[in-house]
């Protein structure tokens, strides 16, 4: 509607005239879920009948054909058959070779073989379908912090309660959020602009969210760090920062609502560290410096504990990503998760160890 | 105010600075119906009103993190001991009440005093153990037409007759002023001052200012100011008997209609203007001046002009500077003023944006002379007691965001599409008849009210004004 109320006014028409009806023929604005404006139907204008500057089109483009792989998927394709024909065939001879002997001890054998696939079958179902689900979830994320960004840019009206309504959903059940989402209700109005709605969403429902997560990254910052100063080998360290991380990385998924099994915390990783790799990298600069220089100071004092420093602040770092990658609305520059924040935490958490 | 007194008040302000208590005076400037009593009185009641409900204040930062303990009104004010209180009660009661009236227009000169305690974050103050602080809001009401006679305390009876029979020659005003400019084409300058015609005379420019002020024509720029709202004093008093003359050629013979006239204008300017200027005008912190742009709007082009004109005269009369840890050499000076597009409510709310935009180009000019002074400016769109909401309605098949609420004199509820508000100065051919439609709506929606007033933007003024202080 303000699309085409913006280009009557442009083509000097007249604009709409004040108008007075009766309240009962009305729909309430506040509730309404969807936006308070009218489809368009797309229309065609001649070129002539457009003013202002044009607007550069860029055509789309069409995807790159990928180079055919069909090597590579015959090979891993034949070879994983191949695997798998075998194991069927080595059970199969082996629990043919137990019947031979005996009796009994085949028809065991056979059961806990059978009891092995089945349970397996059923583990990888609901994997799957776990997978799916945090899978839908994530890619929801992404469209979220997207329509965020959009709403901030436009700067309108009316949109910003349907969007929040929608970001709020997956949390109406938790216990811990309900005062939360309660307290987002009472403060915001229809008069609040849809830049307005997203600060008091991010203020009363996503930054105590933050809030939960940041002392887990920062126990687990502190517990690599620990580890690896304290650890006398190598291969000690690697799976010590491996296994916390990952712990960190389930935590955090689960204060912003997602339930990720093996594959979802797979998928999970690999996007983090897609975030680390595009989006982190300048906001994280900074934090890096001031890591280096920590860590080169801890190194005066020992070689392990400046090593333990450096292991500590990219576990902090890639729980940063994380909290990132699973936060319904990107950060926003005041509240942009850093090193120094983290750094507090972990002091925090040192003050209180009854609550480790 | 001599240089010692001046000194002695300045140095307070510093001291207060480290002081566990502090204090901001609050300049609500606005014109007569812009809404400065229910700003003050939605001020007070929602700001005591977040420390137990903080939800209605979102963007008051220290309201949203808990930080408000509670607040309470005091009746004294230093500096203005002798000052009524203002009347914050009765004026919550009238919007509340049963009734759901406006509060009645101001007629005199009141103060209040709103005390907050607040958990402070400053290191400084934390470091020396003082968690809670206490920050003292002064705040003064008063008839919005006695901020016009502030220009006066510096001009000369010839120049302010020379700019006030200049502005009576355009129209609205010359129609207006006809009956009044008759008798004076009667009256001789130089000639010997006769009771009577001097008592016509003046009554003739009263009943010229009121006609100016008249609801539909909206012409606010109107001195002296006392003789629409004398307050205190008695209208017959001869110090309010006097109106604009043209500039004689030469020098008025004493007892002359001119000489008299001359004198009365300096004795008001002497000993009403200026001490008022000087007793409450002064050693403010904060400004927020409130602009009714919607009536300006409904009523064209000269009463936007006008509007226009006021503010700048008006807020010429403040001194406006950073006021730093110098400020006992400089003088105590508004660092911050928001500009507030008052009554927003009666507007749906997606043109909240385009009115704030029309706010912003109106006092464009006076903005940037202040701005220069380092001062930092803004703008919003504001409504100090919200009375309507906003729904959609469906008109020739296209939904329409129109505002439901009742209006006043009236008994059902109407929805109501005001009218589109421009981004920009409308040009003098869009200004036709029926472009806009506003109407006067009363607050009989509001419930809760122990909870805080519903509102529109209170919480982003109270922010900018003294959102830091309570930190």
């Amino acid at each position: 509607m303000t699309g085409r109320r913006l280009a009557e006014e442009e083509a000097g028409k007249p604009m709409a005239e004040p108008i007075e009806l009766d309240p009962k023929r009305v729909k309430i604005a506040v509730a309404a879920a969807e936006p308070a404006t009218v489809d368009l139907d797309p229309e065609e204008v001649p070129i002539e009948a457009v003013r202002g500057n044009p607007v550069a089109v860029v055509p789309p483009t069409t995807p790159a054909k990928p180079k055919p792989k069909w090597l590579r998927r015959i090979f891993w394709s034949s070879l994983g058959l191949f695997v798998v024909g075998v194991i069927v065939w080595d059970t199969w001879n082996f629990l043919v070779s137990a019947f031979a002997k005996n009796f009994a001890v085949g028809s065991a054998l056979a059961a806990v073989a059978g009891m092995a696939v089945l349970s397996g079958v059923v583990l990888i179902f609901r994997e799957i379908s776990l997978f799916v689900g945090e899978l839908r979830k994530l890619n929801e994320v992404s469209t979220f912090t997207g329509r965020a960004t959009a709403l901030r840019e436009n700067g309108g009206h009316g949109e910003g309660l349907a969007f929040a309504s929608r970001v709020i959903e997956p949390y109406a059940k938790r216990s811990d959020m309900k005062n939360r989402i309660a307290a987002f209700r009472g403060a915001v109005t229809s008069a609040h602009s849809d830049v307005q709605v997203l600060e008091i969403l991010a203020d009363k429902v996503v930054r105590p969210l933050d809030a939960q997560a940041y002392p887990m990254v920062a126990r687990a910052a502190r517990d690599t760090a620990m580890g690896v100063a304290l650890s006398p080998f190598g291969l000690l360290d690697a799976g010590l920062m491996i296994w916390r991380t990952l712990g960190m990385v389930r935590e955090v998924a689960q204060v912003y609502g997602f339930r990720p099994g093996f594959f979802g915390q797979v998928m999970l990783v690999r996007r983090i560290l897609s975030t680390a790799a595009t989006a982190g990298i300048g906001d994280f600069a900074g934090d890096v410096l001031v890591a280096q220089v920590g860590a080169q100071v801890g190194g005066l004092l020992s070689a392990k504990a400046g090593e333990g420093m450096l292991t500590g602040m990219s576990t902090a770092r890639l729980g940063l990503v994380a909290m990132e990658a699973c936060r319904p609305l990107s950060f926003a520059e005041e509240d942009r998760a850093s090193i120094v924040r983290l750094g507090r935490e972990i002091m925090k958490s040192k003050e209180k160890p009854g609550e480790d | 105010m001599s240089v010692k007194e001046n000194t002695a008040i300045n140095f307070r302000s510093v001291a207060r600075r480290f002081a566990d208590r502090k204090n901001v005076r609050l300049a609500v400037t606005g014109l007569t119906r812009s809404g400065k009593t229910v700003f003050t009185t939605s001020f007070i009641h929602n700001l005591l009103s977040a420390g137990l409900w903080p939800e209605r204040l979102p963007f008051l930062a220290a309201a949203s993190r808990g930080d408000i303990i509670a607040g309470e009104v005091f009746s004294v004010a230093p500096g203005l001991r002798d000052t009524p209180r203002f009347p914050y009660e009765e004026s919550l009661g009238a919007i509340t009440g049963k009734s759901s009236t406006w509060p009645r227009a101001t007629d005199r000169l009141s103060a209040i005093r709103l005390a907050m305690r607040y958990r402070t974050r400053r290191k400084l103050a934390r470091a020396r153990g003082s968690k809670v602080q206490i920050l003292n809001v002064d705040l003064v009401d008063y008839p919005g037409e006695w901020l016009l006679d502030l220009p006066l305390a510096a001009k000369s009876f010839a120049k302010w007759s020379e700019e006030t029979l200049g502005l009576a020659k355009f129209e609205p005003r010359a129609g207006l002023a006809k009956d009044w400019l008759a008798h004076m084409a009667k009256m001789d300058g130089p000639g010997r001052a006769k009771d009577a015609d001097m008592e016509q005379a003046a009554d003739l420019y009263k009943a010229y200012l009121e006609a100016c002020r008249a609801p539909d024509v909206g012409m606010v720029l109107g001195q002296p100011a006392r003789f629409i709202r004398p307050g205190d004093l008695d209208p017959d008093d001869p110090i309010l008997q006097f109106c604009p003359l043209e500039l004689l050629p030469a020098k008025a013979p004493a007892g002359s209609v001119y000489q008299v006239m001359e004198e009365r204008y300096n004795a008001y300017r002497d000993l009403i203007v200026r001490p008022f200027y000087r007793d409450h005008f002064r050693g403010f912190d904060e400004q927020i001046v409130l602009v009714d742009v919607l009536s300006a709007l409904r009523l064209g082009k000269a009463a936007f002009d006008d509007a226009q004109a006021a503010i700048g005269a008006i807020l010429q009369s403040f001194d406006y500077g950073k006021s730093g840890l110098l400020s006992w050499l400089t003088g105590v000076r508004i660092s911050k003023v928001l500009f507030a597009a008052t009554k927003s409510d009666h507007v749906s709310s997606n043109q909240h944006h385009n009115l704030k935009r029309l706010l912003e180009e109106m006092v464009a000019r006076e903005a940037n002379r202040i701005r220069f002074r380092g001062v930092q400016t803004g703008a919003v769109a504001l409504s100090a007691v919200r009375c309507t909401e906003d729904v959609l309605g469906e008109v020739q098949g296209q939904a329409l965001s129109m505002v439901r609420g009742l209006p006043a004199g009236r008994d059902e509820e109407t929805a109501l599409f005001p009218g589109e508000i421009p981004a920009h100065f409308p040009t003098d051919q869009d200004w036709h008849d029926g472009r806009f439609k506003f109407l006067d709506f009363i607050p009989a929606r509001i419930s809760g009210s122990a909870r805080g007033l519903p509102h529109v933007g209170m919480d982003e003024a109270m922010e900018y004004l003294i959102g830091k202080r309570l930190k």
